[in-house]
This record gives C-alpha cells, sequence and structure tokens, in this order.
C-alpha cells in the first residue's frame, strides 16, 4: 500500500531524510519514532507530497508519488500536529469545499456520518476560531477522511487533546487500520505507539535505526522479555548509557 | 540591576540589527536594501538642500510672520493642547508597555517597580532618539548649517517632557482612580476648569477675524492672543520648554536650556518616586498587544479573520472543475461585501445618485461629471484592485502545505487563485460600465451615439476580465516564484531592503504589464482598421475587442500554465516568509 524506496531529502548540505526505505501494508499502523530531529516529520512530509523528496520512490496504493502525483494524493490524507484550517469557512463549509476538491460525489451522507462520528455536528456551522483545539482537531481528521483515503499519515495526533480526545483519536485510528487503511503515526508518546501501532520504525540522524513489526523490535532490542518501548527505544537510539532510566519517586 | 535591564535593551537591539544585515547576504535583499537605501538618500538629499535659508527671522518651521516671542507663544499653545489632550483623553490606568516575554521574565524577577519604570524610560529614549532625527531632519533646520544639535537637543527636551509626563499622567490618573475620581468625573472637572479659564482669559483678547479672511488673519489674531493679558503667563511652563528648540544661537539656547531641563528633571522625580501599581494593568496591556498583533497575523489577504460565519456565495457541488471550489472558497473569504446583495444595494445607489445629480429626464452636466467619474474609477480599479484585493495565492500561500496536499493538477490551484479577484473586480467593473453608458451624455446626442457608446461599453466589458485575469498573475508570479518578496505577515519587520523589493516589484509589475498588453494592443488596433473597412465601426470595434482579448486570455493561460508547474514544484521547506 505505502511502498518507500531509497527516500532522501538534504536541506542544502543538510541531510534529513538518508536512504529510508519500508512498506505499510493495509491494516497496518507502523509507529515512525525517534529523538528531535531525527526526521520523522521530513518524511511525513516528503511522502505526502508536502515537499518533494531529492532522491527515492513513493508508491501510495500502486500509484507513483513523483510521477502521478494527482493519483497518489487522491488516496491519502496527511494529518499534521497543528491543524490547517481556512478561519473564514465554518465546518461544513470545509468539508463542502474538499468535496468538491477530491470529487466525493455524496459527500453530504458522508460528511454528516463523520461530523456525527467525531462529535462535531452541533458545530457543522461555526468558524475555527469558535473551537476548541480538540474540536478543530476533529475538524483537520474530517476533511481529510471524507475522500476514504487508503493511506493515512499522523504527525503528533494527540497534541493538545483532553483525554476524551485521546481515546476517541486512538479509537479513529484503530478503526481506519481495522478498515484496511495503511496508517503511518509519527509520535513521542512511546505509550501510544506500543498501545495502537503494529509496526515501528525508529529514525536517529536521517536514518532507519530499526524497522519491523512491534515483536521483531522487541525481539531484536530488549534484553527482557518484559522490556518496554521506552526501554527498547533507549537501547536503539543508543542512550541508555548516557541517560539511565531514573529510580521511581518514593 | 539597570545594568541587566540595559543590557537586555541593547542585545535586543544589536541581535535584530544583526539578523537584518545577516539577511542581506542573499542578493535578493541586497538588491533591495541598496535601492531602498538608495531611495532613501536621495529623498532626504532633497530635504536638506531643496530650500537655502531664507534668511528670515521666523523659526524654523513657524510661518514667515513670527517673530521668536510669536513662535514660542504658538509652540506652547500646541505643546499645551497636546498635554491637555492626554489628560482629558486616556481613560486607562497606568499601563507601562511591556512584551509578553518582558512580563514573563522581569515581573517575577527581584527588580524593584522604580527599576522597572527606569527600564521602560531607557527603552523609550532609543524611539525618541530616531524620531528627533527624523523630525530635525523634515524640519529643514539641517539647512540652517551649525545649528542642527539646538534642534535635535530641542526636540529631546519636548518629547522627553512629554514622554515623561503622560508616564506621569497615568500614575496620576490610577491615583484617581483608586481614590473614587471615575474618568467621567476627572474628564467633566478638566474640561470644566478649561473652559472656565479658557473664557477668562479670551475676553482680553482682541476680535476674532472673519474665517473667510482665511489663514494669515487667524495666524495674525492668534499671534496677538497669545501674547495678550494673562495668556502668556499661563502658558509659561510650556514656553520653558519649548523655548531650546526655538533659540536662534547658541547663548541663548544654553540660557533657555536650564530652566527646560528642570521641568524635564522635575517630571523624573515625579515619576520616579511614584509607587503606583501598573503591574496588573501591564499585564493586561500586553496581552491586548499580544492579540492584537497575532489577529495581525491572523489577517488573511487583506481581509480581517471573521468573527461571524459567512454565507456561501452559491451553491458548491462536488463535483465539476476544482478550480471553482477556490471561487467559492475566496469569495467567502472577500466577504459579504461581495455578496450579490450587496452588488443591488450598490445598484440601487447607483440609480438614486444618478437621478438625485440631475433632472430625470434631462442629462446634464452632473450626470455627465458622475459618468467620467465612473470611468476614472473604471482605470483606477485596473491598478487598485489587484492590490486592494488579496484573496488569492497572497493570502493562501501561507497554506501551502494544506494546497500541496490536494490531488490538483498546479494550473487547477492557481487558476482557482485568482478567480475569486478577477470576478469581483469584473463585476464591479461592469457596473462602473454601465454607469457611464447611462450618464455619458452631451444632452443632445446624435441618433448613431446610443448605439455605438453601447458597442463601446461591451467592447470594454469583454476587455475587463482578461485584464484583470493578467493584472492579478503578476502579484500571484511573485508570491509563488518569489516568495520571500511577498509580506504574508504584515506584522513582518520592514527595513530598506522591503522598501527597495516594492520598488523593483512596481517597475517589474508594470514591465510586465506593458509586454502582456502590447501584442493585445497591436492585435486591437490591426482587426479594428481591417474591419471597419469590412463590416463598419462598431462590428470592427466589438471584433477588435474579441481579438484583443483572446490575445490576452491566451497570454494568461500560458502563464497559468507555467505558474501551475512552478506550484507543483513549490517548496514550501524553503524560505517562504521574510
Amino acid at each position: 500500500m505505502i511502498d518507500i524506496a531509497g527516500l532522501a531529502k538534504l536541506y542544502g548540505s543538510f541531510v534529513a531524510v538518508n536512504d529510508l526505505s519500508f512498506t505499510v501494508q493495509p491494516g497496518e499502523v507502523l509507529g515512525l519514532v525517534g529523538p528531535n530531529g531525527a526526521g520523522k516529520t521530513s518524511t511525513l512530509r516528503c511522502i505526502a507530497g508536502i515537499i518533494p523528496p531529492t532522491r527515492g520512490s513513493i508508491l501510495i496504493n500502486g500509484c507513483d508519488l513523483l510521477h502521478n502525483p494527482i493519483g497518489a494524493k487522491a488516496q491519502l490524507a496527511f494529518f499534521p500536529d497543528e491543524p490547517k484550517l481556512f478561519d473564514y469557512l465554518t465546518v461544513w463549509q470545509h468539508l463542502v469545499f474538499i468535496a468538491r476538491i477530491y470529487q466525493v460525489g455524496d459527500y453530504e451522507a458522508r460528511g454528516t456520518a463523520l461530523l456525527e462520528e467525531l462529535e462535531l455536528t452541533e458545530k457543522r456551522d461555526a468558524l475555527p476560531a469558535e473551537l476548541s483545539r480538540g474540536m478543530k482537531q476533529k475538524l483537520a481528521i474530517a476533511c481529510g477522511l471524507l475522500h476514504s483515503p487508503k493511506a493515512m499519515y499522523f504527525d503528533e495526533p494527540l497534541t493538545g487533546l483532553d483525554p476524551l480526545g485521546i481515546r476517541k483519536m486512538k479509537t479513529t485510528i484503530t478503526q481506519r487500520a481495522r478498515e484496511g487503511g495503511a496508517i503511518i503515526l509519527s509520535s513521542h508518546l512511546l505509550h501510544l505507539v506500543e498501545e495502537i501501532c503494529t509496526h515501528l520504525l525508529i529514525l536517529k540522524g536521517g536514518k532507519m535505526i530499526a524497522h519491523g513489526s512491534m515483536a521483531e523490535i522487541t525481539r531484536q532490542f530488549s534484553t527482557q522479555s518484559d522490556s518496554s518501548l521506552e526501554d527498547i527505544f533507549f537501547r536503539a537510539t543508543d542512550d541508555t548509557v548516557a541517560n539511565p532510566t531514573p529510580p521511581p519517586l518514593p | 540591576m539597570i545594568s541587566a535591564l540595559l543590557y537586555l535593551q541593547l542585545n535586543s537591539v544589536r541581535n535584530r540589527l544583526g539578523a537584518r544585515f545577516k539577511r542581506l547576504k542573499k542578493p535578493k535583499y541586497l538588491a533591495g536594501a541598496v535601492l531602498g537605501a538608495m531611495y532613501f538618500i536621495f529623498y532626504f538629499s532633497f530635504l536638506v538642500h531643496s530650500a537655502s535659508p531664507d534668511g528670515s527671522a521666523s523659526p524654523p518651521g513657524m510661518p514667515a510672520s513670527f517673530n521668536a516671542m510669536g513662535a514660542e507663544n504658538l509652540g506652547a499653545l500646541l505643546l499645551f493642547v497636546v498635554v491637555a489632550l492626554g489628560w482629558i483623553l486616556p481613560n486607562q490606568r497606568a499601563a507601562l508597555a511591556f512584551s509578553e516575554a518582558e512580563i514573563a521574565f522581569l515581573f517575577p524577577a527581584p527588580i524593584t517597580r522604580r527599576g522597572l519604570i527606569q527600564f521602560k524610560l531607557i527603552r523609550s529614549q532609543f524611539a525618541i532618539f530616531f524620531s528627533i532625527l527624523f523630525l530635525t531632519l523634515v524640519w529643514g533646520r539641517w539647512r540652517q548649517g551649525g545649528h542642527v544639535w539646538i534642534s535635535l537637543v530641542g526636540w529631546w527636551v519636548i518629547l522627553s517632557t512629554l514622554n515623561l509626563h503622560n508616564l506621569a499622567g497615568s500614575f496620576a490618573r490610577t491615583i484617581l482612580l483608586d481614590r473614587g475620581l471615575t474618568n467621567r468625573w476627572r474628564r467633566v472637572l478638566i474640561i470644566g476648569l478649561l473652559v472656565a479659564v479658557g473664557a477668562f482669559v479670551i475676553q482680553g483678547w482682541p476680535t476674532p477675524p472673519d474665517w473667510l479672511e482665511g489663514g494669515p488673519a487667524i495666524l495674525a489674531w492668534l499671534k496677538e492672543g497669545l501674547s495678550t493679558g494673562l495668556t502668556p503667563y499661563l502658558l509659561y511652563p510650556f514656553r520653558l520648554v519649548v523655548r531650546p528648540y526655538l533659540a536662534p544661537d547658541a547663548w541663548s539656547f544654553l540660557l533657555a536650556l536650564g530652566p527646560a531641563v528642570a521641568i524635564l528633571a522635575l517630571h523624573y522625580y515625579l515619576v520616579i518616586r511614584a509607587d503606583v501599581a501598573f503591574e496588573e494593568a501591564s499585564i493586561e496591556y500586553s496581552r491586548k498587544v499580544a492579540t492584537r498583533i497575532e489577529t495581525m497575523r491572523q489577517r488573511q489577504g487583506g481581509v480581517i479573520t471573521p468573527t461571524k460565519a459567512r454565507r456561501s456565495p452559491f451553491k458548491l457541488k462536488p463535483t465539476g472543475l476544482p478550480a471553482i471550489a477556490f471561487l467559492w472558497k475566496n469569495l467567502i473569504l472577500a466577504g459579504s461585501f461581495f455578496s450579490v446583495r450587496t452588488l443591488m444595494i450598490c445598484g440601487w445607489l447607483v440609480i438614486i445618485g444618478f437621478t438625485a445629480v440631475g433632472p430625470s429626464q434631462h442629462h446634464g452636466p452632473g450626470q455627465s461629471v458622475f459618468g467620467a467619474l465612473s470611468l476614472l474609477l473604471l482605470v483606477a480599479s485596473v491598478f487598485v484592485g489587484p492590490i486592494l484585493l488579496r484573496a488569492d495565492f497572497r493570502s493562501d500561500l501561507p497554506n501551502a502545505e494544506m494546497l500541496m496536499l490536494y490531488p490538483l493538477p498546479g494550473w487547477q490551484v492557481v487558476l482557482g487563485e485568482v478567480l475569486a479577484p478577477v470576478t469581483i473586480i469584473t463585476v464591479v467593473q461592469w457596473l462602473l460600465i454601465a454607469v457611464a453608458v447611462i450618464t455619458i451624455s452631451t444632452g443632445n446626442d446624435p441618433v448613431w451615439i446610443l448605439p455605438f457608446k453601447i458597442v463601446v461599453a461591451v467592447a470594454t466589458g469583454v476587455f475587463m476580465p482578461t485584464i484583470n485575469l493578467a493584472m492579478l498573475l503578476i502579484p500571484n508570479a511573485v508570491a509563488l516564484l518569489l516568495p520571500s518578496w511577498v509580506r504574508f505577515d504584515k506584522n513582518a519587520p520592514r527595513g530598506f531592503e522591503n522598501f527597495g523589493q516594492n520598488i523593483i516589484l512596481a517597475i517589474g509589475t508594470l514591465l510586465v504589464m506593458l509586454g502582456i498588453l502590447l501584442p493585445a494592443g497591436l492585435v486591437f488596433a490591426a482587426v479594428l482598421v481591417v474591419g471597419k473597412w469590412l463590416l463598419g465601426t462598431n462590428a470592427a470595434v466589438l471584433l477588435a475587442a474579441l481579438s484583443g482579448a483572446a490575445v490576452i486570455l491566451g497570454e494568461a493561460a500560458t502563464a497559468i500554465y507555467f505558474l501551475g508547474m512552478a506550484f507543483e514544484r513549490f517548496d514550501v521547506s524553503g524560505e517562504m516568509v521574510n
């Protein structure tokens, strides 16, 4: 579904992403983790078609994003950490606009169902300024899901959400995966990644440190059977020696 | 402690300037900076050398009939008015303007209230320094060889005293509010006092001249009045403050400086000794300023971010040309002012105006003036419209990340982005053309003139959308190809380089416009000449207009195609905003 090969992104002489290759199959949720500056957001933006990669190929459901960007983009959705909305369009007007862009003929039924699912029905005629941070996030998700994308990228999806919003967001992500979506989720919240991801890709300095199913990664990096993802992450990124786990508070 | 605050201020200025100079390494900023600097040098050298000293005894900036005493009185009066307004108009408690970062760092720090006030005073000196330079330059004092420093110090005394006085006034206002004197009562008391004193003083003044006698007579009356009776004594403190600036020579200046500095020092003493709680009001003030800045940053395309949902201009179907979605979206952005209902109201206003200007049955000269005004607005709209209406890439490019996600060819996005302003400007222009056709008349037109007027109107109406499209493609091309030259953020810092860039862009726009219009004009002329010979005037005009418009449309279509390619290659990770 999502097939990345030899992806590289350079900003001048700075290498943000270096020779990255991986695939995400339908139903899989790939957790993209790494320390700050690892190249997670650059990777997501490249494979979403927002910024051009310096090298590599990106296939979305068989469509080459570089040679057939329209076909590829029609099948994906990107949810940035900060929801990007038009200040002057209401919730429903956002959906109407997106429907025309993606040519979603039955948008009224789909949009109504999405607003219902995301609990935005009462805010149908509200402007983004009238929405809370979580509601804005939900609106961005409604816009992204309106055209039923096959590939979805979430960049720090839990930022600014309340506990209920967090639970809803997790449900939304796992539900789309169960429906056959291929999902990439970038986050620093390792417990979230551990909870909902089926696969893991650890990046550091633009390079892939580890990639595989959660079980494979656990086998590769853990010394004990009950190692947490946090332990695995620090071991993989080689920070355990410098920063040992602090003792528990009394 | 004050040294730490000074360190903060000096380093802030130095780093800000450093960042600006660092930008000049890039040719696009350097070119703008050189041109901008040249413009300012040329402009100010013109100010300095434009007029030689006139040799009159009048102090700078004063009417020729004013001698030193008259000028001093007039200056004192102006200062008095400024000070009086400062006591009447403001209604807030003392609030020293701090940035949110300053509040976060300085307010919890072990700094006394007095220390914070001193910090504010030192910082205000930076602004005063640039102000006195500018005022000395503009007031032409530079050309009065050797007396530049009198002007500089004179202005410094005036502005610093005013600054301290306003601060002291805000402290006094706070104390009065704390003691139960509301703003309303304070205003009533001050205005009452001013009216009472003014009424008493003005009795001794000479009889005022007829206003119709003009400015010189009024100035002469003012000059005489200001030096009559109690007035000069009431204005005495203000005269002391302006006297150094008006001093004709070094000795007079030194004599005048002592009392003026004494007043300044008194203000400083009062301000620094005041123990007024300004912290809470300052926090509120800084929050308001931050909100205002944020609002300005969120302004989209010159249109303020709405607080009320706007109705859709038309029903947008989910299928069809996706570019229309941008037209729909940007018409909502442009706001309710450009709705069909508003246009109908405008139409009615035009009709009402038309009937009001002249008799309804006959064309009068007033109506023709109305028509000429419409034509003038029509021409102006071609140039001003694309500047005012920015509901296109200039408002959407900060959302480039979102636009890049859409599964659309670049040309659709470019076309969609410019459609809304083209539509709005064109509809307004068609309205103006209609008004011009109805109103422009000699009152005794021959029979053939009406069909000819209609033909010219239709021809102009055909031309306008294509011209608007071409005109709007220019700034949108700049936004796409040279994004760092476009001010997406109205709050972004300005400088020589931005000013120079604007000059270059204006010249470039003019050249591109000529390049677009020239082929169309040639085709129009050729078709008109041949068509007139073959088909007659009216048909030729229509055919020529259609041909010319087709040429511009072809040019615009080519530009949209290439700009679409540029959009597809647009790298949002590169430098976009200044």
